[in-house]
């Protein structure tokens, strides 16, 4: 594993299990509410991936977001790259940024499609992949810069999103060591909320040797869970969790009302999940998708 | 193989607003088995255009994207030509350019070049190249990631793939990283995938193509 440089990956270098969250930017206008919510994470969760145009939408970057909740909340962002919109020294000019605000973890993932996301006419990029890009942010962070010399950052712990395609298990070990080659010290699953794939996962990365961090996305009405099966196909809520928000979606209480059944019974999912996730081995933490909710209190 | 779709009538009726004398260019080649500016479409279009313009000439080209065979060709059509107001040119974007630089006229183009593609069976064209000027098609099996992963990777898979299927376009069709393990795997060359692959070098397309053959 590469020098650390935050302590979410010092934690999990020590075999400790970590709670993340991840905020989506989901914006084009204002952070206030996305700080508001990491606020409310303060003291539940080690660190907070920041995710940017989630779903391939149009919306703030998330370098600002990222900067603001380390200097104003104390809490420790990790940026969220990807490679669909930015060539190389756009995402460099980025990363550069990032070190000189004093950011130090970095996860990386391809990026959904422009055709999935809203602005269909959009160019996709693409042009370094995301084991390229774990493999040039290496590079920069051990001071070898890449074609043209680009001067050294403060150092980037890099994570990586793994995906769970079941038809070919090699291919996706493949994979794995391919970004745990290449400088990943983490990787962070696209949502689960099944023990058994996080377990097949685990059993993959524990094999390869890198800590695997689960991610839970909390579904606050039918409509969400649908649009994200558009974008993630296997991430898919069990059904009778589904039918018990599509129930309260269609009862007679006041939305707020309805807003904190839907939030109780997400919780209760999570507490689930999150203890059978901690049993299972190669599963090194839980990464809760907080945006949609004030406040889901992370399992300690 | 260049793979055209004609334009809508409508497009190419308001790109020939205002000229009256016409001269129709075609491809033998590409465009005829594409059946978008063959003879045989040549003629289609005449019958649609007849009533409103004044149709000079015509001409299939054998390969309109070959100046040379241009130039030999169009001798026959060389008055019509002169004195046409525009030329409606049914063949790739190469043919077009080829045969404005050959005649200096308005010329209409009558087609949208789609792709450089496979022809499994007249009306079945597949994108199967990028042109990307530097070949890995060895490392995958002879299937390639550049042209048929949306996303170009040269790596492997995304993280969306999901059984196989690619994310775009709704997990539907196959992902070709899923193609190229399956074929790499029969051919016993797994390991070729486990290397890691370079970023691609951007210049090789980021101006004009050339090559002029030097000694």
């Amino acid at each position: 594993m590469p020098k650390v440089s935050s302590s979410v990956v010092a934690k999990l270098k020590d075999g400790k299990f970590v709670t993340v969250a991840e905020l989506e930017v989901n914006s084009q206008t204002s952070i206030e509410k996305l700080l508001d919510r990491a606020k409310s994470l303060q003291n539940s969760v080690d660190s907070v991936i920041v995710s940017r145009d989630p779903k391939s939408s149009l919306y703030l970057n998330n370098l600002i977001p990222c900067f603001m909740m380390k200097e104003k909340l104390k809490l420790e962002p990790i940026y969220s790259a990807d490679t669909r919109d930015k060539n190389r020294l756009g995402l460099f000019s980025d990363i550069l940024t990032a070190s000189q605000l004093g950011l130090t973890n970095i996860i990386v993932s391809t990026g959904i499609h422009t055709t999935t996301g809203t602005y269909i006419k959009a160019k996709p990029v693409f042009d370094v992949d995301a084991v390229q890009l774990i493999t040039m942010i290496r590079d920069v962070t051990n001071g070898k810069g890449f074609s043209g010399g680009v001067p050294k950052t403060t150092g980037f712990d890099i994570g990586a999103v793994v995906g769970f395609d079941h038809s070919r298990p090699e291919m996706e070990e493949m994979m794995i060591q391919k970004k745990k080659d290449a400088g990943a010290s983490y990787l962070v699953t696209l949502p689960i909320y099944e023990s058994e794939k996080a377990k097949m996962i685990a059993n993959r990365t524990s094999k390869i040797g890198i800590p695997l961090v689960v991610t839970i996305y909390p579904i606050d009405s039918v409509e969400t869970a649908n649009s994200l099966g558009k974008v993630f196909a296997d991430a898919k809520p069990p059904e009778d969790f589904l039918n018990r928000v599509r129930e309260i979606e269609k009862g007679p209480t006041k939305a707020e009302t309805k807003n904190k059944e839907i939030s109780n019974v997400n919780r209760n999912l999570i507490d689930v999940l999150v203890k059978e996730l901690k049993t299972i081995k190669g599963v090194s933490g839980c990464n809760i998708v907080s945006t949609k909710f004030d406040v889901i209190k992370v399992p300690s | 193989m260049i793979i055209t779709v004609q334009k809508p009538l409508e497009e190419i009726m308001k790109m020939l607003e205002g000229y009256d004398k016409i001269v129709i260019i075609g491809c033998n080649t590409c465009a005829a088995l594409c059946q978008t500016g063959g003879e045989e479409e040549i003629k289609e279009i005449v019958e649609k255009l007849k009533d409103e313009k004044q149709i000079m000439g015509t001409i299939a080209v054998e390969t309109p994207c070959d100046v040379r065979i241009s130039k030999r060709d169009l001798r026959a059509l060389n008055k019509q030509i002169e004195e046409a107001d525009a030329i409606l040119a049914m063949a790739c974007g190469v043919g077009v350019q080829s045969i404005a630089d050959l005649t200096k006229k308005n010329v209409v183009p009558a087609l949208d070049t789609k792709f450089l593609g496979m022809v499994e069976r007249v009306g079945r064209f597949y994108e199967r190249c990028r042109m990307c000027g530097s070949c890995t098609l060895f490392d995958t099996g002879g299937i390639c990631a550049i042209s048929r992963c949306p996303k170009g990777l040269l790596n492997g898979p995304c993280e969306t793939v999901s059984n196989g299927k690619c994310e775009v376009g709704g997990w539907k069709d196959d992902c070709v990283w899923a193609l190229i393990w399956d074929r790499v795997n029969q051919l016993g060359r797994v390991d070729s995938l486990k290397k890691y692959q370079p970023e691609r070098d951007g210049s090789l397309k980021a101006t004009l193509g050339e090559l002029v053959w030097t000694e």
